[in-house]
């Protein structure tokens, strides 16, 4: 052990006894291209990742005040508790985040010249009114708050000063049919979504552009692997390649009120999570060639409900799932393309269910739903609790422990409907229909009204809306009223003369007030009598 | 190139630093990796390794002499990955060799106090090294710092080879005496 600590301390005697020794390093050293070169390429190419590496740790670290394109404080309208209480009107702020580079990079830079040009070059639209209908070069169709020749110069000559590239031709489409098959042509058989990491898409619809840029809605699921506790909120995810010239941004209304923080994923990807107080998420990546963005809507992250919230955990593990690689091909003959998405589209259309497939869809409704009576009804749902639950609510979701049930004649015909709810609230009715149950209306929350009107109450945002109707004889429905809150006013739809006019707040109280909720008594349908 | 060009490459983050110090030293440390390891493959690997190391070094580290600075870090991993190779038993590079007769830089049944840290004990190597001649400095660091043969080292100063292996002994008695009066051994 000494003798290697000995060894050891040699090894770092002064420079100039070791040059010494080797007076003329010069002569072991002369024509010196052997060596390791064999494998100098290896260590070049870890340089060259240490390099990026250190230059993406400099940059990777997005932050909001890096991204953000313009900041507007606003007046927001005055909303509603949900007890009737007021919430004034307040000042908020709305951010419009870039989604196209982070701050410096030459596609923000060139995104801030276009909204700078914009907000300057046309300030009382005088130019966009006389604009009629301009129509865009195909090349230019992703620009669509460009109108005149001049916006589309000055796109041209932002792109030539920044290296950038026209995006090119655009297409909508919904996955249907074979489009599947030629969206995964240009995905290269890639997905946004990595296998077996607990989120499940569901697609809704899409826009591709030529250069490769896209964005795709999902109904999304995340599935927590310890609990099973599910999530369920829509999913965009947005890509950007960053050789091409866009300014896409986001919206956030409530920028007074977001929080952020960066995460660095198990595969090493940094990720920056921006929440909003109205229930959206946004997880941004920047990539070397593009940026990606996806958008959470619904997350629940600040509902009142604490078993919805979903926690930044979950946030986290939402992005693990989802795939950062993703590069899509850009399409050379983009009309081609669009004209077989469209073709693709048009024979889904067209092309009829299979008979027996309609044929099983009819035997489980009527197999369900069409009983002899109330209590062969609730049999069947309290057996087939699923089927209900899937195609008549959630409401329906431990349907013998949870529900109530009264029956009551409603629609003056001589017979009683059946009346589930729960909590005071009428959920569902049914009502027997030429010897058949028959299910006619229902909300998540509502109410039975004196007059045997029927009242839908929902509530979004601080904006409360009333829906009052009326069961027919026929087992038909008629909208009554409808008084609803929105945009700072109150309005009121009439469903006799199908008009609608904008009332006062005290008119629309007094109407509310005048549709009187009644207390009914409800007993558990597990006391349905089954004699 | 100059040292201080290809060390500013460095500090620019130019990767071109790489190429320049393997033209002007790949051969240099390939031959300290290889006295030490003997196997021409685990050099090379060990060499490259030096590169990357300095790479990650400079900056901060900004040195004076590249060729020492590299060949320090090329010593040392050379010999990291010696020891590692040869953990059980001992073989006869000249690394074996070489530490094997610094065994007699240690008096018998003693051993270099373990309080005393390897600066110290590198200043006092330093301080020896100052006392010799030239030549039998030279030869011995051509001897215990690149872990030459005595063929090798005769060669190189048109020696025979039992006078190097004589200035040796005789190096290392003395260097014996020396820490001893220095009292670094218990």
């Amino acid at each position: 052990m000494s003798t290697i600590r000995l060894q050891d301390a040699i090894g770092e005697i002064q420079n100039c006894y070791i040059e010494e020794a080797h007076a003329e390093p010069s002569h072991t050293q002369q024509n010196q291209t052997g060596g390791s070169s064999r494998k100098l390429w290896l260590v070049a190419a870890i340089v060259a990742i240490t390099v990026l590496l250190v230059g993406c740790a400099a940059a990777v670290w997005l932050n909001l005040d890096g991204l953000r394109m313009k900041e507007v404080t606003y007046l927001a309208d005055m909303r509603y508790e949900r007890d009737g209480s007021k919430i004034p009107a307040t000042e908020k702020i709305r951010q419009d985040i870039s989604i196209v580079g982070p701050e410096g990079s030459k596609n923000q830079l060139a995104a801030r010249e276009w909204m700078d040009f914009k907000q300057s070059y046309d300030p009382d639209e005088t130019l966009r009114k006389a604009a009629g209908d301009f129509r865009r070069p195909a090349q230019y169709e992703d620009y669509t708050d460009a109108y005149t020749q001049d916006m589309l110069d000055k796109i041209d000559e932002i792109c030539n000063k920044y290296g950038l590239k026209l995006s090119g031709e655009v297409a909508i489409y919904q996955g249907v049919g074979e489009q599947d098959a030629l969206l995964a042509e240009v995905f290269d058989e890639s997905s946004v979504v990595k296998k077996d990491m607990g989120l499940e898409l569901e697609f809704q619809g899409g826009r591709f552009v030529q250069c490769g840029d896209f964005d795709a809605t999902y109904q999304a699921t995340l599935t927590h692997g310890d609990t099973s506790q599910e999530f369920s909120f829509s999913l965009t995810y947005h890509y950007h390649d960053k050789d091409y010239f866009a300014d896409y941004c986001v919206t956030i209304e409530n920028g007074e009120a977001v929080q952020q923080w960066n995460e660095t994923l198990s595969d090493g990807t940094k990720v920056l999570f921006v929440c909003d107080p109205d229930g959206n998420t946004y997880i941004l990546h920047d990539r070397a060639d593009a940026f990606i963005s996806v958008t959470l809507k619904n997350v629940g992250w600040d509902w009142d409900n604490p078993a919805d919230v979903m926690t930044r955990q979950d946030m986290k593990l939402i992005a693990q799932a989802l795939n950062y690689s993703i590069k899509p091909k850009p399409v050379a003959d983009m009309a081609g393309w669009k004209q077989r998405l469209e073709a693709a589209r048009e024979e889904y259309n067209n092309t009829p269910e299979d008979p027996a497939v309609t044929a099983e869809r009819v035997r489980l409704y009527e197999e369900n739903m069409c009983k002899d009576s109330y209590r062969d009804l609730i049999v069947q749902i309290r057996d087939h609790e699923d089927y209900f639950y899937q195609h008549c609510g959630g409401f329906y979701k431990n349907f013998w422990e949870t529900v109530e049930y009264t029956l009551r004649d409603i629609n003056d015909d001589g017979q009683e409907e059946l009346l589930l709810g729960c909590n005071g609230q009428v959920c569902d009715i049914w009502t027997i229909q030429e010897g058949k149950t028959q299910r006619t209306c229902g909300a998540a929350e509502g109410y039975l009204c004196q007059g045997n009107i029927y009242e839908i109450y929902q509530f979004t945002d601080g904006k409360p809306m009333h829906t009052y109707e009326r069961l027919l004889p026929d087992k038909g429905i008629e909208c009554v009223a409808q008084v609803a809150y929105g945009y700072g006013e109150w309005r009121l739809y009439d469903g006799q003369t199908d008009t609608e006019k904008i009332i006062s707040e005290e008119e629309a109280q007094k109407i509310i007030a005048s549709y009187v909720r009644i207390p009914l008594e409800m007993k558990p349908v597990s006391s349905f009598p089954m004699e | 190139m100059e040292d201080h060009q290809i060390v500013a490459l460095y500090r620019q983050r130019q990767t071109n630093a790489l190429a320049e110090t393997q033209k002007k030293y790949g051969r240099y440390l390939l031959s300290i990796a290889n006295h030490i390891l003997s196997r021409y493959e685990d050099s090379e690997e060990c060499v490259n390794d030096t590169y990357l190391a300095a790479w990650n070094s400079i900056p901060p580290q900004n040195p004076g002499v590249l060729s020492t600075y590299l060949g320090k870090i090329t010593r040392r991993l050379a010999l990291k990955r010696h020891r590692r190779n040869t953990a059980q038993k001992r073989g006869g590079t000249e690394a074996d060799l070489s530490l094997e007769e610094l065994e007699d830089c240690i008096p018998a049944g003693q051993s270099i106090e373990d309080r005393l840290d390897s600066r110290t004990l590198t200043r006092l190597l330093d301080d020896f090294l100052a006392t010799l001649p030239q030549e039998r400095r030279q030869v011995f660091v051509c001897r215990y710092w690149y872990c030459e043969s005595i063929a090798e080292i005769a060669q190189r100063f048109s020696w025979s080879e039992s006078k190097v292996k004589m200035t040796l002994l005789r190096t290392r008695e003395k260097l014996k005496l020396y820490l001893q009066k220095e009292g670094i051994f218990v």
